[in-house]
């Protein structure tokens, strides 16, 4: 996995703030120096969680959790087939819990990783719980295998 | 806003005690849809760059997937955008026009998780709503 700094990726993320109509802004970690920037999230993705309390839920703490205290921060999500996300960010980190379907905090699986994923404007789109890469780093599965394309935290 | 503003708006605006529907919506931010089918926590599993399918922690049953690259999908599938303009469309019809693309001999794409994905697509009765994407 190659590492390079936020000012080498070629990418243009905006200034410290956002703020957008009918999207929430929420503090997360600026891959260029380590501190606060402010990225978004559109207030219709609350509702789309009614009838799941672990989903609220996870968004509610998981997702501001994971951007303000990241384990790293991935550039490039997807390229290729006419796409062009090669300044999609992903921040993964491991939470202090997850939720269970009824909405419980209950401990994390150590084989489990958190990711939020934004896109180049810095707008987080989705987010979720998946399985560790076997090599023992922490990252998601194939993190190492072209499916980001840079680390920059 | 800090997290804990943050998290206070979230629950606010979610409907925790709402009885449960499966869904599936298209956003435009991600370029992406979202497809719920049961209410179960679960945990992601990403099939190729396109497809990542969600598995109950209960279960581990595949409850719903995450479809990425719609506009480029509709590009690629023209006809496509004939269904759309008649109303929502069918999750199905956008995943096989996806595994349509392949030359299975060549085995790009994992068919098994997107003939079970299709499957609950069609058991669900799946449909999202496109119509910006043409109009």
């Amino acid at each position: 996995m190659e590492e390079m700094s936020a000012e080498k990726t070629g990418c243009q993320w905006g200034g410290k703030d956002k703020a957008r109509r009918f999207y929430a802004p929420v503090d997360a970690i600026d891959p260029h120096d380590g501190k606060l920037w402010t990225v978004l999230v559109a207030e219709s993705k609350f509702k789309q969680q009614a009838g799941r309390p672990w989903a609220a839920r996870t968004l509610a703490y998981n997702v501001p959790e994971v951007l303000r205290s990241p384990s790293a921060i991935f550039v490039g999500v997807r390229e290729g087939e006419e796409l062009d996300e090669r300044c999609w960010l992903a921040y993964v980190g491991n939470p202090g819990h997850r939720y269970a379907s009824n909405g419980d905090a209950i401990p994390c699986p150590q084989d489990r990783v958190f990711i939020v994923y934004l896109t180049a404007d810095r707008t987080v789109y989705s987010w979720r719980w998946e399985k560790v890469d076997a090599d023992g780093s922490g990252f998601p599965i194939g993190y190492d295998d072209g499916r980001y394309r840079a680390k920059v935290l | 806003m800090n997290a804990e503003e943050f998290a206070q708006l979230v629950l606010a605006q979610s409907d925790l005690e709402k009885d449960f529907a499966p869904f599936s919506v298209y956003d435009h931010d991600g370029d992406c849809i979202e497809f719920i089918a049961k209410p179960d926590a679960y945990f992601a599993e990403r099939v190729d760059g396109i497809v990542t399918v969600y598995y109950s922690e209960e279960s581990n049953e595949m409850i719903g997937a995450q479809i990425k690259g719609i506009k480029s999908l509709m590009r690629q599938s023209p006809g496509l955008s004939i269904e759309v303009h008649d109303g929502p469309v069918r999750l199905h019809f956008l995943l096989r026009a996806r595994i349509w693309r392949e030359d299975p001999k060549l085995a790009k794409i994992s068919v098994i998780k997107y003939k079970k994905l299709i499957s609950l697509a069609e058991a669900s009765d799946a449909k999202v709503d496109l119509h910006s994407l043409v109009a």
